[in-house]
């Protein structure tokens, strides 16, 4: 068998008191795929993958929780143990108290999981029909079925369309359509594996519009979503956490997270893109974008017509007013300086690469 | 609720099958051009096999008819909902099932309603095209026929159950299902009645559903018995597909638990 030691995650806040979901140290492994050869050699010496290893996070009603890792971080495989998809290995993980495992019917009436999967739905069959074979299978009572559905058509813009075969569908279209079938009961704790991936933008700020205003802040359901969108990373979810190899590296609130393990970065715009008083902030601690350090015995205190842009990067003790001061003060031309939020991408690997460090 | 989802997934089923309009219109009325060169051929051989056939019927164009008609009953019992789970691990409509309220063993039955429902169409269509064609029917036992049909399906559903249980857990039932449909040719009396087989091979046809549900069948159907006077062949019948059904629920069940262990249900 082969597993990781697991890493104690970092957590930059605490966790809601009564939580919708709770999971505590959820531990998943697949058996690792072998060659034939080895197969009829040793039979029965199979070893295994962890794919979710030692996870452990809240959620409280109303509470958008991102889970954010590079592809194979075991982001669906931790969504579908709490489907009651996958059994995990070890741990523990509870929507209402009721155990994804022991529980698991109760629990399927809690959650609503909107996972990748197009290909589940009636390409032959118009989306009204889609959603309502579905109404049926989640028992929705009959008086309400159709305003239901033509509510969640609505809420994923896709009402106009309804009485189209799915099959015409274009991909986002079908997006919507799986969206709008989770979307059917009113669940407790809605799970999003990449709800906006193939969505336009337009449609993606609705869609998310929609879940802040009627899921969360009205219905008071807890979402968790796994996404590799910026957007819904720091602007829609409360917190996240961070997933590499299975491991949770981090959680946390975004930003929080993005400046703890990244510091914080400011955008310079002057016409000084080379002044020493740049180098005296390197001498304090301070990062300055390589492209703007001018090699010794150049040139230095020459200022161009055009305007630059020159990226800092400070600590949490670095004192951003006090920068632009000293900056200003030095006679530097400053058009701007404005905090830059952090890629997606940066964000996972600087979590990612303290957690290969550690 | 149990009903609500068979009826949807039925429906879902019927939706999907209307669309493809000539396909649907050629599964049923195709039938015709299969009823006919049975009724040719059995009439060409109705000499040689009238006296082998007497206990079940009174020509052989009926016999082979209904031989013909439970054979695919038989089939649909075996592979339909193999063939359903199969396509729907690969495409994630199975595991969009197993997400929604519906309890497994109703999903189980609406995937498995619809091409029993077809099967029940076309075989009234055959029943009807061989009433044409001078088959005696004995209408007044069309009923207890299909309580028949009914238990000749459990049977086999069951043992389709195990073979659903391994597409789940190893993605192949492997021969199961050409196993149990070549016996049932061979064993279960489809195109000769059973006494035409070797004793040597009886042991074989003793332990073939089939058999037992086809003689129940004929004699029901084809010379108007009661279902007393057939009562040892559906005892017997009742008690394998206890036993199918059993062994087959159990089997899913366990196949399931490992494939949801495993992480295999959306892998193929």
């Amino acid at each position: 068998m082969t597993s990781s030691a697991p890493a104690a995650a970092v957590a930059v806040d605490d966790a809601p008191d009564a939580p919708v979901l709770r999971v505590e140290g959820l531990t998943k492994r697949f058996p690792a795929r072998r060659g034939l050869r080895q197969t009829l050699v040793h039979p029965f010496s199979g070893t295994t993958v962890t794919v979710v290893d030692n996870v452990s996070f809240s959620a409280a009603a109303g509470e958008f929780v991102g889970l954010l890792g590079p592809n194979g971080a075991g982001k669906t495989t931790l969504l579908k143990m709490l489907s009651t998809l996958i059994l995990p290995d070890a741990g523990f993980a509870s929507i209402d108290g009721w155990d994804v495992v022991r529980d698991a019917g109760v629990v399927r009436e809690l959650v609503s999981p909107c996972l990748a999967m197009e290909r589940s739905l009636y390409y032959r069959l118009t989306a009204r029909q889609n959603l309502d074979v579905f109404a049926d299978l989640q028992d929705l009572a009959r008086s309400e079925r159709e305003s239901r559905i033509d509510e969640v058509l609505r809420a994923v813009s896709l009402r106009e369309t309804g009485a189209k075969l799915v099959g015409q569908f274009s991909s986002g279209m079908l997006q919507r359509l799986l969206i709008a079938r989770a979307l059917l009961t009113r669940p407790r704790l809605l799970l999003l594996d990449e709800p906006t991936r193939s969505l336009d933008p337009i449609s993606a700020r609705e869609f998310r519009l929609f879940l802040r205003d009627e899921l969360a802040t009205q219905r008071g359901c807890a979402v968790i979503l796994a996404t590799h969108n910026a957007e819904e990373a720091f602007e829609l979810c409360d917190r996240v956490a961070i997933l590499d190899r299975g491991r949770m590296l981090a959680s946390g609130v975004a930003a929080r997270l993005a400046r703890d393990f990244m510091g914080v970065r400011y955008r310079l715009t002057t016409t000084h893109p080379d002044h020493p008083a740049l180098r005296e902030l390197i001498a304090h601690g301070i990062g300055v974008s390589s492209e703007a350090i001018v090699p010794a015995g150049s040139s230095a205190d020459e200022s161009t017509d055009e305007w630059h842009d020159v990226v800092l990067r400070m600590e949490p003790e670095h004192d951003p007013a006090g920068v632009l001061s000293m900056l200003a003060g030095s006679g530097m031309r400053i058009a701007a300086f404005a905090p830059i939020r952090p890629s997606l991408a940066d964000l996972i690997e600087g979590v990612v690469n303290r957690g290969s460090v550690s | 609720m149990t009903a609500r989802a068979v009826a949807a997934l039925t429906r879902a089923s019927w939706y999907q099958a209307k669309s493809y309009r000539l396909s649907l219109v050629m599964q049923v009325f195709g039938l015709m051009f299969t009823v006919i060169p049975i009724y040719f051929i059995a009439n060409a051989l109705q000499p040689t096999m009238a006296g082998s056939i007497s206990a079940e019927s009174r020509e052989y164009f009926s016999f082979m008819l209904v031989g013909s008609i439970a054979l695919m009953f038989v089939t649909v019992g075996v592979s339909s909902l193999q063939g359903t789970i199969g396509t729907g691990i690969s495409n994630g409509y199975f595991e969009s099932l197993l997400m929604t309220r519906t309890p497994v063993a109703a999903l189980l039955v609406g995937l498995t309603s619809y091409p029993l429902l077809l099967a029940s169409i076309r075989a009234s269509v055959m029943v009807a095209a061989g009433w044409i064609l001078g088959a005696p029917i004995a209408w007044s036992q069309v009923v207890p026929a299909l309580l028949i049909i009914l238990l000749l399906f459990a049977v086999h559903w069951g043992i389709g159950l195990v073979g659903s249980g391994l597409i789940m857990a190893f993605r192949t039932a492997g021969p199961l299902t050409s196993i149990v449909t070549t016996i049932s040719i061979f064993f279960g009396g489809v195109y000769y009645p059973v006494s035409a087989i070797p004793s040597w091979l009886k042991n074989i046809a003793d332990a073939t559903p089939l058999a037992y549900g086809l003689r129940a069948l004929r004699r029901v159907l084809l010379l108007g018995d009661s279902l007393s006077a057939v009562g040892s062949d559906l005892a017997i019948l009742a008690a394998m597909g206890v036993f199918t059904l059993i062994v087959g629920a159990a089997a899913f069940s366990v196949a399931l638990g490992y494939a949801k262990k495993a992480g295999t249900l959306s892998t193929y």
